[in-house]
């Protein structure tokens, strides 16, 4: 996982490569628009449902402050026919990826 | 009798004060740049925390925790080297700092949980397509996988939350 300002700050080289960053959480749905607000060249996604957390199964359970779920941190390339083409999930929630990593994740896998 | 005398009333040799100069100046730069390497990696771990909490960006003073956790060693080491007033009172203060960040950053977290994350075992695979969903965009608007196959190669991130 990057932080979202991390790759806001690289979106040229994101739109260089015509890829997009989609993020997702469980928070609400005020609560994404804030992130959206504030991250304009990402696409933010509110799973408050938890629909595309279970469908790619990153719930983390009773892992947030206050006990409750959180999407664990997870980068998933996909190209554009939908195909899976890289995943990543650090050992420790602290860890995270740069933005050149994940670029160079993206331009080795699509 | 020679014309001049040093303080314990000896012959003034001029090699010898050179000498006991050059021991004394050694002595109190011994550890120096370890400090000073200490104070400079706490600082640049603070100015990263200012860079991080800043509008656009999460709160997640992650580096100055490590970068100020490192900064302790070397200050440590700095003290080992050459115990001074200074050198400790900025190595307790340091300290106290690492201690306040690891709390913030451990704090962001229930008890039960040490940080570590479960290996992804999950459906998503290299070479497998992704798996059907429904979900939303923050601006209301619904989310498949079908945006995923239109021809745009799509970087998906999750993360814990904005906290």
């Amino acid at each position: 996982m990057t932080e979202l300002g991390q790759l806001e700050a690289e979106y040229r080289e994101f739109e260089k490569r015509k890829a997009r960053v989609v993020v997702a959480s469980l928070e609400g749905h005020e609560t994404a628009k804030v992130t959206q607000a504030a991250f304009p060249h990402l696409v933010v996604v509110a799973d408050t449902d938890r629909n595309l957390a279970e469908a790619l199964d990153v719930i983390h359970r009773q892992s947030a402050p206050n006990g409750g779920h959180t999407a664990a941190p997870t980068t998933i390339v996909v190209d554009g026919g939908g195909t899976v083409r890289w995943t990543f999930r650090p050992q420790h929630f602290f860890r995270r990826l740069t933005p050149a990593q994940v670029l160079a994740a993206l331009d080795s896998s699509t | 009798m020679p014309d001049t005398l040093n303080c314990a009333g000896a012959p003034y040799d001029p090699r010898m004060s050179t000498v006991a100069t050059t021991s004394t100046v050694k002595e109190r730069s011994r550890g120096r740049a370890t400090f000073w390497a200490g104070i400079g990696v706490c600082l640049i771990g603070l100015a990263l925390c200012v860079v991080e909490s800043s509008p656009s960006r999460l709160i997640v003073p992650l580096y100055a925790a490590e970068l100020t956790t490192l900064g302790v060693l070397l200050l440590l080491w700095s003290v080992i080297q050459r115990p001074s007033v200074v050198r400790v009172v900025a190595l307790a203060l340091i300290a106290a700092l690492a201690a306040f960040q690891w709390y913030i950053l451990v704090s962001a977290r229930p008890s039960s949980y040490d940080g570590r994350l479960p290996n992804y075992d999950g459906p998503a695979r290299a070479g497998e397509k992704i798996p059907a969903f429904r979900s939303t965009l923050a601006d209301g608007r619904p989310f498949t996988e079908k945006d995923l196959q239109q021809g745009t190669p799509s970087v998906l991130v999750f993360f814990r939350g904005r906290w």
